[in-house]
């Protein structure tokens, strides 16, 4: 059962809190200083991650069982976003895979039949039936490319040096098309050469691997690596984190090979256009005269690190054998967009409090919005108050769950704040 | 009686139903720490016992008075929270009820001209130091870390990394709010007394201080529950936003301005075969600094402490402590110009002339110790606290420590001490510790100029309860014989019969505890209970060797 994998990490967490709280040397306030959004709204330690690891040892042990507890369990496990704001936190002060212990209880509930929710069991199967997570029709996947004229990669016999994949966010959410409209118009610009999938581009598949289903995500992941082999894809670039973080950690983690080893590279759009923009292929004609913030997404930021593969076992002192590379944290995507922001004539940037490794989470992820939308909107609105805390105008991201989600605690606060797409922000420089 | 269904509804009367659970799910959340052999072996020996039987969340000093009468309408045990490092603010005995306090979280008062903050009990250190660094003021950082309570551990009268010059947590309570076991609300100092301001914790009357047991004697018996305390604040002569580079376990702060500089300080002699020499030159360099009157912070620290806290993973301090990057111990000082450059640039020159005098060689910028400690750690012993990581090298540790009135007597400690632990390695215990970790004494922290000294000495078993009872026989048997050599020592970790112990070596301050307990907790539901007695040190071995004394 997955919870054995992860007995020692669990059972060795030391109780400190350090999980609790944002990176020490960072905490600029009293107001902003905690990280984890599942123990703002719980209150109770089991929903720490500290408290996840008792539960855990307990669950292990025998203390707890899951038919008795079955209800309060999942509600543990699942109001998480899985941000691993906790994960960075301990790591800086233990060597224990804390956000391994959180997929492995999700997955475990999967295995005894209790997960996922209901809410996320509606994901897979629209995944499942129509290949993409908002139960519609494969035939309107690509309706925001209309008369753009880009090459169908799925179409026989045609190549591209890049796949730009879309996402079934950017692709369905009304509103969201400006988003890929605008990375398409900029590639073309730049005189990249890349197509897509049109309307054979199939979900990633990282909902499902988000809330255990480990079987599900591993017939959505062979598909989509069948496709990409077929076609012969060597970059990938995307413009949701979570799209992102599936190709380059998950898919990697499935085949049990480092990164590094997939036969495609993946870039998130911003890592993309910042070499662009240092290629001059990319120029800014107009300036864009705001005042904004930067909200950086979990699958982007912290969890967006290439994934090395690791298999063996705890051995003395807790030390692994062989050695361990963990994520960490270390090596996200933090300065790609922050760069291309500095970049564009016009804007100023202003931090939040809690940003990188040590950003605070919008609330969405890991199939919480769906499964406890109160949850996250309350996530959201605290991150909504701490962008306005810096007097900027707008909240820039480059996540279309964030931003749908962050866009609900505007509504829902009453705020004057907006929230908009880097993305946008480039293409209007550059008009 | 026990907690019943009654007693559960009388608490959610109090609080609310959101803010309280006996869920089994939601309170094994608050039935284990794993960090000490002694947590290991409470949680061993108690099952779930260490369970709560409910976790309450009190939002007001009202609510915590109704708590506490309540309880002690039904006589169930109670035991406050920070944020629960500590084996002692865990239940020994079932039905026990955890006060959680995180609703509890304000800063009432900030004031920067009499430099104290008022706080509640969930307030961290790193909250506080943050909110205080805007008026360039801080506030000292327990090793322990700054994300627990700043409130439970000036109640545990804890230690800092800048004791140096902040002394204890006893000397920064400048006042305090306290419910009694029995309910009634008692304030301290200048708190007492409507509209007279937070700055000042003597008189009227008696000092109430001693009503704070904390951590050191919460499970020797507790006294009520502290809900708000007045913590002094220190100028700070670094930046106003801490400064860093790199992301996550990479990220470190170099420098804090030119108003603060490191230094390390080593002796010139063979470790650890001189480590004698060694100890008693660096206690030469403290004296001389203290009574020249310089330095914000002064330590020694040895092999275990430096490879622990300056290691960014555990591959990284098992790496760096086969390749001896820490040959052997050093001082570390920080000198702060709080007044000008110029007095940074004077505390410079003399102890310049201290460390030439007691022959005593500055580490280089391009030694690897340097490299490690200065560039990496140095700026978190005061703002991180960084301890969290002493549990690295094995994720288990056992602590000793000795607390005395000079810096003398603790160098004399240590080469006890690490004799004692030698002596058990020889006899096998310990053997499949970290070695060499497990045998030299890890911090000396000189407090208050040197007019006292606290010292910690560590073991690194790993986490199974045949090597956690080695730890804790080894800490026993430095406790046992610092008690035959006379000497103070904390009761800290061996608990309970400990306490009677020492009691008499400290003018028999244990009896007046328990008399003073049971006139003020009749009912013993206040931490009541000991935590684990170690085997090895049984009731009956520590009277033995107190020739009677005790209880
Ligand atoms: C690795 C490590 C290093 C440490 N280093 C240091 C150090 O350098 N200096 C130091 O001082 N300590 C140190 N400690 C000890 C301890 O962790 C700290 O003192 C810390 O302050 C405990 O804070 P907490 O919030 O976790 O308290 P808890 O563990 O929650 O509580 C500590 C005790 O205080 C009682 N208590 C809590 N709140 C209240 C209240 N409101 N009223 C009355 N009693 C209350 C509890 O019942 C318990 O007995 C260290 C501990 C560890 C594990
Ligand atoms: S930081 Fe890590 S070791 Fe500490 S309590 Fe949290 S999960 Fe446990
Ligand atoms: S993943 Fe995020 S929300 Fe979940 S326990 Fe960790 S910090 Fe909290």
């Amino acid at each position: 059962m997955a919870l054995e994998k992860i007995e020692y990490d669990a059972s060795h967490c030391q109780r400190c809190s350090t999980c609790k709280w944002s990176h020490l040397w960072e905490i600029k306030s009293h107001r902003f200083a905690r990280n984890c959004p599942s123990l703002v709204y719980g209150k109770f330690d089991a929903y720490a991650a500290q408290g996840k690891n008792d539960i855990t040892t307990g669950l292990l042990k025998g203390e707890l069982t899951w038919e008795e507890n079955k209800d309060i369990l999942l509600e543990v496990i699942y109001r998480c976003p899985v941000c691993a704001a906790c994960d960075i936190s301990c790591k800086r002060v233990m060597d224990l895979d804390i956000i391994g212990v959180l997929d492995a209880l999700r997955e475990e509930a999967c295995e005894r039949g209790y997960g996922p929710l209901p809410a996320h069991k509606e994901f897979i199967q629209s995944i499942m039936n129509y290949d993409n997570v908002w139960k519609q029709p494969r035939t309107r996947r690509a309706n925001w490319a209309r008369k753009m004229g880009i090459k169908d990669l799925s179409k026989a016999g045609a190549r591209a040096d890049v796949l730009y994949y879309v996402g079934c966010t950017y692709a369905y959410k009304p509103g969201m098309d400006t988003v890929p409209q605008n990375t398409a118009a900029i590639l073309k610009e730049a005189g990249v050469d890349f197509g897509i999938l049109g309307a054979k581009e199939v979900c990633c598949g990282g909902i499902a691997d988000n809330i255990g289903d480990k079987k599900s995500f591993e017939k959505i992941a062979e598909k989509n690596l069948k496709m990409f082999e077929e076609i012969g894809v060597k970059t990938i670039v995307t413009n949701c984190p979570g799209c992102f973080m599936t190709f380059s950690e998950k898919y990697a983690k499935m085949q049990k090979i480092d990164t590094t080893a997939l036969p495609y590279k993946v870039k998130h759009t911003t890592q993309f256009l910042e070499e662009l923009i240092q290629d001059n292929k990319i120029k800014f004609k107009k300036p864009v005269n705001m005042h904004i913030t930067w909200h950086d997404p979990c699958h982007l930021g912290r969890r967006g690190e290439p994934y090395k593969h690791w298999e063996g076992k705890r051995v003395k002192f807790g030390l692994t054998e062989p050695p361990r590379e963990m994520n960490r944290g270390v090596n996200g995507v933090y300065e790609a967009p922050r760069n291309i922001l500095k970049a564009i004539p016009g804007i100023k940037l202003v931090e939040m409090e809690r940003i990188k490794d040590y950003a605070w989470c919008c609330g969405s992820g890991g199939g919480a919005k769906s499964a406890y939308p109160d949850f996250a909107l309350a996530t959201a609105k605290e991150r909504i108050e701490e962008a306005e805390a810096t007097g900027a105008g707008t909240i820039i991201t480059a996540c279309p769950w964030c931003e749908a989600n962050l866009t609900d605690g505007i509504d829902a606060s009453g705020s004057k704040m907006k929230v908009g797409d880097i993305l946008d922000l480039v293409r209007q420089a550059m008009e | 009686m026990a907690f019943t269904d009654f007693s559960y509804s009388a608490l959610q009367d109090i609080v609310g139903d959101e803010n309280i659970t006996n869920d089994p799910v939601l309170c094994q959340a608050y039935s284990r720490v794993q960090w000490l052999p002694h947590g290991v072996m409470q949680r061993e020996r108690c099952g779930l016992n260490m369970r709560p039987a409910c976790v309450v969340m009190p939002g007001s000093t009202e609510e915590v008075q109704s708590i506490v009468k309540v309880a002690n309408r039904y006589k169930f045990p109670f035991i406050p929270r920070g944020s629960g490092f500590t084996f002692h603010a865990f239940p020994t005995q079932g039905g026990t009820v955890i006060l959680d306090p995180k609703r509890m979280n304000r800063i009432i008062e900030l004031n920067e001209k009499d430099m104290y903050a008022v706080i509640e009990p969930y307030v961290a250190f790193a909250q506080i130091f943050a909110e205080a660094q805007r008026y360039g003021l801080y506030v000292p950082t327990p090793l322990a870390g700054s994300q627990v309570s700043c409130l439970a551990n000036f109640a545990w009268h804890g230690a800092y990394g800048n004791s140096w010059i902040t002394g204890i947590g006893a000397q920064n309570l400048l006042g305090f709010e306290l419910v009694l076991p029995d309910g009634e609300v008692v304030r301290s100092g200048s708190m007492a007394c409507p509209d007279a301001g937070n700055f000042w914790n003597d008189g009227p009357g008696p000092d109430l201080r001693g009503f704070l047991r904390g951590g050191m004697f919460g499970h020797a018996g507790g006294m009520g529950i502290v809900t708000k305390i007045s913590c002094k604040l220190w100028q700070f002569a670094g930046p106003e936003v801490f400064p860093t580079e790199g992301n996550a376990n990479m990220k470190f702060s170099s420098s804090l301005g030119d108003l603060w500089r490191w230094y390390m300080i080593k002796f010139p002699f063979k470790y650890p075969e001189e480590e004698e020499q060694e100890l008693k030159k660096s206690a030469e360099l403290f004296y001389e600094m203290g009574k020249a009157e310089i330095g914000e912070v002064a330590t020694h620290l040895a092999q275990q402490f430096l490879l622990t806290y300056s290691s960014v993973t555990k591959q990284d301090l098992h790496d760096n402590m086969n390749n001896n990057v820490f040959p052997q111990s050093y001082c570390v000082v920080a000198l702060a110009g709080k007044t000008s450059l110029e007095q940074l640039e004077y505390e410079e020159k003399v102890l310049k002339a201290i460390v030439k005098k007691v022959g005593g060689v500055f580490v280089e910028e391009d030694e690897p110790a340097y490299k490690v400690w200065i560039k990496r750690a140095a700026n978190e012993w005061i703002r991180f606290g960084n301890a969290q990581r002493l549990a690295r090298p094995s994720d288990n540790f056992s602590i000793g420590s000795s607390n005395v009135d000079s810096i003398d007597k603790i160098v004399y400690e240590i080469l006890a001490s690490n004799k004692v632990e030698k002596d058990a390695l020889e006899e096998g215990i310990g053997k499949d510790f970290v070695q060499p970790l497990s045998i030299h004494g890890g911090w000396i922290s000189p407090q208050e100029y040197g007019y006292w000294c606290l010292h910690t000495t560590d073991v690194f078993p790993e986490q199974d309860p045949e090597q956690c009872n080695q730890a804790i026989e080894i800490i026993g048997r430095v406790g046992k014989s610092q008690f035959q050599r006379k000497s103070a020592a904390e009761a800290i970790h061996m608990l309970g019969p400990a306490y009677d112990m020492f009691g008499p070596m400290l003018g028999d301050v244990h009896l007046y505890v328990k008399a003073l307990k049971r006139e003020f907790d009749p009912n013993n539901i206040s931490n009541p209970g000991f935590a684990t007695t170690p085997d090895v040190l049984s009731d009956e071995e520590y009277r033995k060797l107190m020739g009677g004394g005790g209880h």
